[in-house]
Formats: C-alpha cells, sequence, structure tokens
C-alpha cells in the first residue's frame, strides 16, 4: 500500500532571503490600489527578514570559524555557543524593534487614510476586507530548540563534525525562520486589530458626519447662514470687506475651481494628525466627530487660502458683474471708514503724505473705470499705488498706503500732546510772569527742562535742537490751525476749540536762542 | 456676525509650531512695567513657536520697578533701573548733573508720569555697564557668531506716557555702541501712546502722560536728525552721553530704523498688552504672515521716502488677514459640507 507523507517543509531563514521582496516601504500596499494579500504579506515578510540579516551573517562568521578541517579547541566551541545563544538573542530584539516601529506606522497610516477618505472619499467602504485573508497566514509557530554541541561531540573526523556543523546550521536558520514568521505574524494581527477599530468608527462616523451635513445639521446650518460668513473683529483697525452673501459667493466660486492634490490630502491629514496630539481618530477612544470636523475645516482652509493668491486674486473674484466698479466704490467707502478707524484717531484725515495701512491690495482686470471708483471711495487727498493701463481696456489696480511715512505731527493727538506740554511748563506762570515776553518762556522751559529731557552733554545735548523743534511745532499748529478745521469740521472750528485757548496767535513763534549760550 | 477671537485656537498651535516662523535673530527690550508685561506676553505667545524660533529670539526687561522682576520668568534677563541711597554716590560727578542738577533734585516718586524721566535718565547711566553687559550677552545668545549670522533686529517697546522712557536715550546709545562690535542689527522702536480712558486720573495723569510722550517725541525727532526751522540746532543725529563712572559714550546715529506707534483698540489694560504684544508678534516673525508682508512693504516706503527722518515715524495696524483666515475656515466648511452631503 503506497504511503503518502504530509511532512511538513522546514522552515529555512536562507532560502527566504532570495524570495521575500525588500520592498522600500514595506506598508504602501495600505495605500495603494490593488495589492493581493500574498504580496501585503511577503512585503510585511520582507521588511521582518530584512532586519535579520545582519543577524544571519553574524550566525554564519560563527560556523565559519568551526569549519571542519580547522583544529578545535574546547574553548572555541563555548564560544560559540555563547555567541550564537546572543545571535539568537538579537534577533529576537531586532524583531521585537521592527514589529513595533511597523505597528506604529501602521496605526499612523490607517489614521491618514481615514482622515484622506473622509474628505475625498467618504460614502466608500473602508478597505477591510482585502487585508482579512491574511489573518490566515498569521500562524503562531513554536520556537524549535537549537541544540547546543559540546567538544566531544565536535571533536571528531572532518566528515562527522560537517555533518553535525550543518545540522547545527540548519537548526538555528530554522529558528531564525520562525522567529521571522512569528513576528510577521504579529504585526498582521496587529494590522487586523487597527482595520476593525477603523471599520467599526468609519460607520459610526460616517452617519455623524451625515446627520452634520445634511438639510438641519449643525455644519449644514453653519455653511447656510450668512450670519456666519460675516466676520468682525474686536480690533478696530481690522474691518471685514465683504458682507455675508458676498462672501458666501465667493467662496462657492473659489470651490467651483479648487481640487485637492494627494499631496495636499496628505499635508491636511499631517496637520489634522498633529493637532490631535496623539488622540486617535478612529478607536473607542476616538477624537469627538465635531472637533475632528473642526480641524478637517482648518486644514483644508489653509489648502484653500494656499491655492487662492490674495493679492493678485481676491478682490478680482469679485469682478464680474455690471456693478462691480460702483461695488469696490462702496468696499473701499467701508475700508476708509473701518479699517482704519484706529488710524482715523491718530492720523490727520486728507493730508497729502498720510494714508492708511493696508486698506486694500488687489491686483485685477477690471473695468476701465475702476480708477474713478477708487479715488471715489478713498478721498482724492489720499496717495496710494495708481490703475495702471493695460491693452484691451482692462486695467490692473493696486490699493497701496501706508502710515509709514507720516511726520509725526500728523497724529491727531499730536496738538493734545504739545498742549499738555505747554500746560505744563507755563500754566501757572503765563498770566503773570513771562507777560508776553517770549524770553521769559525760554527761562522757564530751560530751568525744567532737565525733568523731561535728561540732558546729554553740556555742549552736545539735544536741548537747544528740541526748543527749535518746539518752535517749529508751535508754528505748524497755528499755521495749520484753518487747514485742519476746515478739513475735519467743514469749516465750522473755531480758534478757541483749536489750541483750547492755550497757544495765542502773538506766542505763536518762539525765539529759538537759548539764554544760556 | 462671527467675533475673530485674539488667542489662537489651540488645535492650531500645534499645526503652527513645526513653522518656520523667523528669518532675522530678534532681541525684544522692554523699558518700563507696561512695555515689560508687553514682552512678557510675546515670550508667552513664542512658547509654543518651534525651536529654532525659539533659539533666535531674545528678552531683555528693564525697569525702575523692582517688582517687574517678580512679574516675568525665572531665566530671563532683567536689568533693574534703581540707583543706591544718594549718600553712596558722590553728588555733583558728570554723569549726574548731566541729567540733573543735584541728586537731592530727584523725586523720589517713580510712577509712571507722575515721577519725572530724569530718574530713569540717572539711574540708566549707573547701570550702563549691566545694560551693555547684557545686550551683548543677549545678541550672542540669539544670534551665535560661530553660526555665521550676524544680522538681528533690536525691537525696544516702550510707554510713552511712563517715566522709565527716560532711559532711552542710554539705551540707545548702549544699542550704537553695541552695533560698533561685529553684530550688524537695525532697531525698531515700538512706542505705546497714552490713552486717557487708560490713566488712573484722566484728569490730572493723562495731561502729564501726554507731556511725557510728547517730549520723548521730540527728543526721537531731535536724534534721528531731522531739520527744522533755521536747523541751527537740529540735523545731528549723534549725541554723546556720559555714564557711571563718568564715562563718555558717543551715539553716532541713526538710533533706529523704523518707529512705531501703538495706540490700544480699547481703553483697557489687557488689551492693550493683547493688542501690542500681537503686531510685535508679527513683525518679530518676520518669515510668516502679516509680519513677512509688513517687511516687504515697508522697505518699498522707505525706498520711495523723500525724508528719511520722518520717513521713520509710522504706525501700523492689523490686516485683513485675521478675517480672511476665518473665511478661508469657513469656505472649508462648506467644502467639506458639499462632500458629505452629496456623498453620503
Amino acid at each position: 500500500m503506497a504511503r503518502f507523507s504530509f511532512r511538513r517543509k522546514r522552515l529555512s531563514f536562507s532560502e527566504m532571503t532570495n524570495r521575500v521582496p525588500a520592498a522600500v516601504d514595506p506598508l504602501d500596499f495600505l495605500v495603494g490600489g490593488r495589492t493581493a494579500s500574498r504580496d501585503a504579506f511577503q512585503q510585511i515578510h520582507g521588511a521582518i527578514h530584512g532586519t535579520l540579516g545582519e543577524v544571519e551573517r553574524s550566525i554564519g562568521s560563527v560556523f565559519e570559524r568551526l569549519r571542519p578541517d580547522g583544529n578545535l579547541s574546547d574553548r572555541m566551541v563555548l564560544e560559540a555557543n555563547a555567541e550564537l545563544r546572543t545571535e539568537l538573542a538579537r534577533a529576537n530584539t531586532f524583531a521585537d524593534v521592527k514589529r513595533d516601529e511597523m505597528l506604529i506606522t501602521i496605526g499612523s497610516r490607517l489614521e491618514s487614510l481615514f482622515i484622506q477618505r473622509l474628505v475625498v472619499a467618504p460614502e466608500e467602504e473602508p478597505p477591510v476586507r482585502r487585508w482579512a485573508a491574511l489573518a490566515d497566514r498569521a500562524i503562531r509557530r513554536d520556537l524549535p530548540v537549537v541544540s547546543e554541541p559540546n567538544h566531544s561531540n565536535l571533536d571528531v573526523s572532518p566528515n562527522d563534525r560537517k555533518k553535525r556543523l550543518t545540522k547545527w546550521q540548519t537548526e538555528t536558520d530554522e529558528y531564525l525562520e520562525t522567529v521571522c514568521l512569528n513576528h510577521v505574524g504579529e504585526v498582521i494581527n496587529g494590522l487586523l486589530e487597527e482595520l476593525n477599530e477603523y471599520s467599526a468608527s468609519w460607520v459610526e462616523l460616517v452617519v455623524d458626519l451625515r446627520r452634520l451635513a445634511t438639510s438641519g445639521g449643525r455644519l449644514y446650518q453653519e455653511v447656510t447662514d450668512a450670519e456666519q460668513w460675516t466676520f468682525d473683529s474686536d480690533d478696530p483697525t481690522v474691518k471685514n470687506l465683504l458682507t455675508g452673501g458676498q462672501a458666501q459667493d465667493i467662496a462657492m466660486r473659489i470651490l467651483s475651481r479648487f481640487q485637492l492634490s494627494h499631496q495636499d490630502l496628505a499635508d491636511i491629514a499631517e496637520v489634522v494628525h498633529g493637532s490631535l496630539a496623539g488622540k486617535p481618530v478612529y478607536g473607542s477612544n476616538r477624537v469627538d466627530p465635531l472637533e475632528l470636523q473642526e480641524l478637517l475645516a482648518r486644514a483644508t482652509a489653509q489648502k484653500i487660502q494656499s491655492t487662492v493668491s490674495i493679492d493678485t486674486g481676491f478682490l478680482s473674484l469679485m469682478a464680474n458683474g455690471s456693478r462691480f466698479g460702483e461695488e469696490l466704490g462702496e468696499l473701499l467707502v467701508d475700508m476708509h471708514m473701518g479699517a482704519s478707524a484706529m488710524e482715523e484717531k491718530m492720523w490727520r484725515v486728507g493730508d497729502v503724505r498720510v494714508g492708511h495701512v493696508d486698506a486694500a491690495s488687489g491686483v485685477g482686470i477690471t473695468a476701465s473705470n475702476l480708477h474713478d471708483s477708487v479715488l471715489r471711495g478713498l478721498g482724492g487727498g489720499r496717495k496710494f499705488a495708481a490703475v495702471e493701463g493695460h491693452p484691451g481696456d482692462n486695467h490692473r489696480f493696486e490699493v497701496q498706503m501706508s502710515t509709514v511715512g507720516a511726520p509725526v505731527s500728523d497724529l491727531a493727538i499730536f496738538r493734545d500732546m504739545v498742549n499738555a506740554w505747554y500746560a505744563w511748563h507755563f500754566e501757572d506762570v503765563r498770566g503773570s510772569a513771562i507777560n508776553g515776553d517770549p524770553s521769559g518762556w525760554l527761562a522757564s522751559v530751560s530751568k525744567e527742562s532737565w525733568k523731561l529731557y535728561p540732558d546729554i552733554g553740556e555742549e552736545t545735548g539735544v536741548r537747544r535742537a528740541i526748543i527749535e523743534l518746539i518752535d517749529d511745532d508751535l508754528k505748524k499748529l497755528w499755521n495749520g490751525r484753518e487747514d485742519i478745521a476746515t478739513r475735519l469740521t467743514n469749516g465750522s472750528f473755531t480758534d478757541g476749540e483749536l489750541m483750547n485757548g492755550v497757544v495765542k496767535p502773538q506766542d505763536k513763534i518762539m525765539n529759538t536762542a537759548d539764554p544760556d549760550s | 456676525m462671527v467675533s475673530q477671537s485674539i488667542r489662537e485656537p489651540e488645535s492650531n498651535q500645534a499645526a503652527n509650531k513645526a513653522a518656520n516662523r523667523m528669518a532675522s535673530p530678534s532681541v525684544v527690550i522692554g523699558l518700563g512695567s507696561t512695555s515689560c508685561q508687553i514682552a512678557r506676553r510675546l515670550d508667552e505667545v513664542s512658547s509654543s513657536w518651534s525651536f529654532a524660533d525659539r533659539k533666535s529670539l531674545g528678552f531683555l526687561y528693564m525697569d525702575t520697578r523692582e517688582a517687574t522682576r517678580g512679574e516675568i520668568s525665572r531665566s530671563s534677563r532683567f536689568i533693574p533701573l534703581t540707583l543706591p541711597h544718594f549718600s553712596n554716590l558722590r553728588d555733583m560727578r558728570p554723569w549726574i548733573t548731566e541729567c540733573v542738577p543735584e541728586l537731592k533734585n530727584l523725586s523720589l516718586s517713580r510712577e509712571g508720569a507722575l515721577g519725572t524721566l530724569a530718574n530713569a535718565g540717572v539711574a540708566s547711566r549707573f547701570n550702563y555697564g549691566n545694560l551693555r553687559g547684557h545686550i551683548d550677552a543677549t545678541i550672542d545668545q540669539v544670534c551665535p557668531y560661530y553660526e555665521g549670522v550676524t544680522y538681528l533686529r533690536v525691537h525696544v517697546i516702550a510707554f510713552l506716557g511712563g517715566g522709565t522712557v527716560g532711559a532711552l536715550p542710554v539705551l540707545l546709545a548702549a544699542l550704537a555702541e553695541a552695533r560698533g562690535t561685529s553684530y550688524n542689527f537695525s532697531v525698531v522702536l515700538h512706542l505705546v501712546l497714552p490713552q486717557r480712558g487708560m490713566s488712573r486720573d484722566p484728569e490730572t495723569t493723562y495731561p502729564l502722560q501726554l507731556r511725557n510722550a510728547y517730549s520723548t517725541l521730540q527728543f526721537l525727532r531731535a536724534a534721528s536728525g531731522v531739520e527744522v526751522g533755521k536747523a541751527q540746532y537740529t540735523g545731528k543725529d549723534s549725541y554723546d552721553v556720559t555714564v557711571y563712572p563718568d564715562k563718555i559714550i558717543n551715539a553716532p546715529g541713526p538710533h533706529f530704523d523704523v518707529a512705531l506707534l501703538h495706540r490700544s483698540p480699547k481703553d483697557s489694560l489687557p488689551v492693550q498688552r493683547v493688542h501690542v504684544a500681537r503686531i510685535l508678534e508679527g513683525l518679530v516673525a518676520d518669515a510668516w504672515g502679516t509680519g513677512q508682508d509688513w517687511w516687504a512693504r515697508y522697505h518699498e516706503t522707505m525706498r520711495e521716502a523723500n525724508n528719511n527722518a520722518d520717513a521713520r515715524f509710522g504706525s501700523i495696524s492689523s490686516r485683513e488677514v485675521g478675517l480672511l483666515e476665518g473665511f478661508f475656515v469657513q469656505t472649508a466648511k462648506q467644502y467639506l459640507q458639499n462632500q458629505w452631503r452629496t456623498q453620503l
């Protein structure tokens, strides 16, 4: 009767060296399209196998020293045994480290995949079933016993020693491969556990997201309510230029051209992952759907913002429609009144060299009447970069203004400062001591000046320069009063209101000759 | 309507941590209690920045109030602008008489505008050696010479209405002297304006703060070489200052590259602190967002300016960028909603 042998094929690490692939990224099958489960297994196997290659080489050198035709001492055999045990322990350690590293990578890859698919393919089933077959390959094997031959076992004829060494090496080889396959199995089990959590969380999260995004959901309300698109700030220097409805229109126009590349998706996943600071996106302890939605929105916003160049395109996105010119004019009036509200308090309005910081900056191809709209919107006195003419009746415009470059005397509180300084010096003595005598003023200023101007040297000090400046400031205030009054109050300003009665007409020019000099 | 919070959301902080914000190393010097609090605020905000950015940012605190030392982090450099008892100083020495006729003339009050600027002026002269040492050490710390970076920016914050701003001439002289070393740096003055609503006594204190603000601005204008009137005394941008113990320091100009006047959007100290610190943050982070944009625009403006002296003064405000961020987040929500509504 014929007898069939089902003898198990012996595992061999060295044989597998040429069979397993040496993939650069052994886990690329997680994000790739059509990798079969067998190939995925081989890639994981290849990664662990590669880690143990160094151990295999070290073991090879141990056996090399025990070659059959050489002399063999008791000590050599003892040392070989000890080295072999060390190398086998090292193999376990290396494989443990590689396994842990792969499990961590699997976790972060799946998290990234989870986030990316939420953005671009929320309707697709998670890729769980494809890898279910891997479970059949994750078999735990008992580690084979590796014998410990002593000197008498090996101190035999060369032929016998050769046979015994070969047997010993084969046992070692099988041990290494078993370690390798056991760790591959652990990686696969870890992967399958992660996939199960991934799958369960996905199903639950998709339900939550559907509820958020459909009519009546929180996200739905947030994006459809124009009020939510109307931003304002505590800072009065920041003025929103768009109404809620306009902002929604522009957003829709931006999104109609917006596409996320693979790299964009990977970046979004990385940003979200980083923002979570270790909190998982799937699993029992996962992040709240609302928080995840918020983080996704913030990360996606960065991508949208980087694809839309504000300086070159934001306003031009509005540059269509019959009323664009008028709308832009109105917008700039808004800027004038709002965006620069704070500077209004600080700087006088309308002087030739005074403008507002960053009131607008936009470049667009627009209609030819834009220049008029801009002028009307900003007021004629502003200095700003003009609209450049372009062929085809199109114009490129750029409005840039800055208060850098404005003289200090244009500060709106400049007058108050001079008054305060003046009052401190002269309030008590104005009526009696000086009697309109300018030299008395200077004597008074000089006497007290050390309190305000810690002087800098007897001869090289700035005190005299400061007196010259004060003279100039007072003249400016006096000469400019009508100009300011007309501009700010449409002619209704009086002398008394302007200077608060501090500076009298006859006082307007000071003699800058220093009485001390 | 959605109001933009001043504070950055925590989720954003982690995302931003890896970003490289600073192209030029910076030293931030707080002069006086108000300014030290602003600098401290920036110190706290920047703690979430990347290691490389933090390494390029140094802080130096100066105040006549010893109590300020307790309000800043323990590792920060603090220079107390204090004098030993008058009896321990030889009166009528040049470094004293240059500031005050006699030491006994000094008011003991160091309380903001109620004190005079001379207190800080004398104290900074007395502590000049300490000041120079700390400036050199801080510059060396943020800009290690062996790394080959020799350019940095120094941001000096000073509340114009206070009394400690009297130390500004000496501080600028110390910076001018430090500039004479192997480092090349530009100085940005952040001058915080007094506001009526923030004075403890608007009727009494506020006019004194305005007086201080005006005299300091006058000093800065004179020291920046502006020419006015007959230009008999104006038009020079260098000065000498005598420091303890009677050492004459020559401070060649220009003393600052730009002086920015800050005004708080609300009459509230916390708002002032946050507002100025936020603008300062933008300017320190010159490779990032608003700061990057502002510096580009600043250089453009300075190129075109026809009066260099007055062109150094200006004010800055926040851009609409803060609101645009809200817009883009909302747009992203719209995108996600579209995806989930149509595909789920």
